[in-house]
């Protein structure tokens, strides 16, 4: 064999070891970020059915006659500008996810407000309906969280893996970009108390 | 590992009385795990073969687990966490529930899987803790407090449930739980008719009433008395002992709720 030959078959097998390697990482990155993807929506989905559940809460307590007018209107502002804010799955900016929460947590708090109200009327507090509406939202509360938490994890699995070497050549090289993910809200870090 | 040294005051076999150890523990190979010691064996037993009864008909897997304290966490999001651990119910279908027991907390939350949400809704399971279970908690009496919860959840996933609580005042109590008993001692008598002919044909022998079965085995410990023809979760993995097979990678996302006595 010449040595030409050799040298030429020897740079053919590292060029396909290297292509190899190159679509192997970029197909695993690729997952990695589907997989948050799909996280954020089941956040965006839990989010969503708290959103959902405030109209009938509203309607339920607004039948109090003496209903504090200026905690509910809270909850109605807080839940529209809540629901105006979306976060497209392609873009899960640090920003985007900032902004996302500030507006949920801003909700959040009006709804703690209007259930701490809420102890001042022993007859609402009896009221089936509203025992029913209070249930459903403590039980959204948990989903929240427990869906913040797999997709925060599912964050921090792809942000590592796009910044550490050598995977990152090819990260930077295709546009793979850092995401955001939910810090702990202020003053929240446990659930909202929505007791009985 | 700061918290060594608690080992070394509690007596061994207090680890799982804390609901934290339970996700770095073994995942238990039955239905029932009672760790902070409420139940009689023959309670555990009871309730371990409803429920297995259940999850051999219907693939849903309705789990039972006391510890004495959830180490300060939010009851809710600790069984959520521990039941997602441990996949309770089958993949894909996301049938599992949880009925987690902090005895000493005073506590109990039942959490189930995506795939029961739209008909164990959080209110519902509210009312079944608030009605159901903790008249019977708030008297010690978990065994029955249990019994009912469970009973309950399977009335709502059939469609039966009807909502009436106060069970526990009035003779009618009594009443249902006869029924109940009968109910399960026909479900009984089904399945070691089942068994019974099963063995006869294979081995020539074991051709026994089954009533002389029922009479002989206490009622109602049927442990490794076969079972091995239902057979659910990972890909049908038996354990020796019997009946259960496993939990069968059910997933789970805060569905549920909890109340305190």
């Amino acid at each position: 064999m010449k040595k030409s030959t050799v040298t030429l078959l020897t740079s053919i097998g590292i060029l396909v070891v290297i292509v190899g390697w190159v679509v192997r990482a970029y197909n695993g990155l690729i997952t990695l970020d589907e997989e948050t993807n799909g996280k954020w929506a089941q956040v965006e989905s839990a989010y969503q059915r708290r959103a959902d559940l405030i109209p009938n809460l509203v309607n339920t307590v607004k039948g109090y006659a003496d209903f504090e007018k200026e905690t509910l209107t809270g909850v109605i502002e807080a839940r529209s500008k809540a629901t105006g804010i979306t976060v497209d799955a392609n873009n899960l900016s640090p920003e985007a996810i900032t902004n996302f929460q500030a507006a949920q947590s801003q909700l959040g708090s009006a709804l703690s407000r209007l259930l701490v109200t809420v102890e001042r009327y022993p007859d609402l507090k009896a009221n089936q309906n509203f025992l029913g509406l209070q249930s459903q939202l403590e039980g959204t509360e948990n989903r929240i969280k427990i869906e913040r938490d797999r997709f925060n994890t599912s964050i921090k699995n792809y942000n590592s893996t796009i910044r550490k070497f050598p995977k990152t050549l090819i990260a930077s090289r295709f546009g793979f970009e850092k995401k955001g993910y939910f810090e702990t809200d202020q003053g929240t870090e446990n659930v909202p108390d929505v007791s009985f | 590992m700061k918290y060594w040294i608690i080992y070394l005051v509690i007596p061994f076999g207090m680890f799982a009385q804390n609901a934290q150890h339970l996700l770095n523990a073994p995942i238990p190979n039955k239905l029932v795990s009672d760790f902070s010691d409420i139940l009689s064996p023959q309670e555990e037993v009871y309730l371990e073969n409803l429920l297995l009864d259940y999850a051999d008909t219907t693939s849903t897997q309705i789990s039972i687990v006391t510890v004495a304290t959830t180490g300060g966490d939010n009851i809710n999001l600790i069984t959520a966490e521990i039941a997602a651990k441990w996949k309770i119910g089958q993949k894909d279908r996301d049938n599992g529930c949880l009925i987690m027991v902090a005895s000493v907390d005073r506590e109990v939350s039942i959490q189930n899987g995506y795939g029961l949400e739209p008909y164990l809704t959080d209110f519902t399971t509210k009312q079944i803790i608030e009605t159901e279970i903790l008249p019977y908690f708030k008297q010690q009496d978990y065994f029955n407090g249990l019994l009912v919860g469970a009973n309950s959840i399977i009335e709502v996933l059939n469609g039966t449930y009807d909502g009436n609580g106060g069970r526990l005042s009035g003779s009618s109590s009594g009443k249902k739980n006869f029924g109940k008993l009968i109910i399960l001692i026909i479900f009984i008598l089904i399945y070691l008719s089942r068994n019974s002919k099963v063995g006869g044909s294979r081995n020539g022998e074991f051709r026994v009433s089954p009533l002389w079965w029922l009479l002989s085995s206490g009622g109602y410990t049927m442990r490794g008395r076969g079972y091995s023809t239902g057979g659910y979760g990972k890909g049908g993995r038996f354990s020796s002992s019997g009946g259960f097979g496993g939990f069968g990678g059910g997933d789970f996302g805060g569905g549920g709720a909890s109340g305190s006595w």
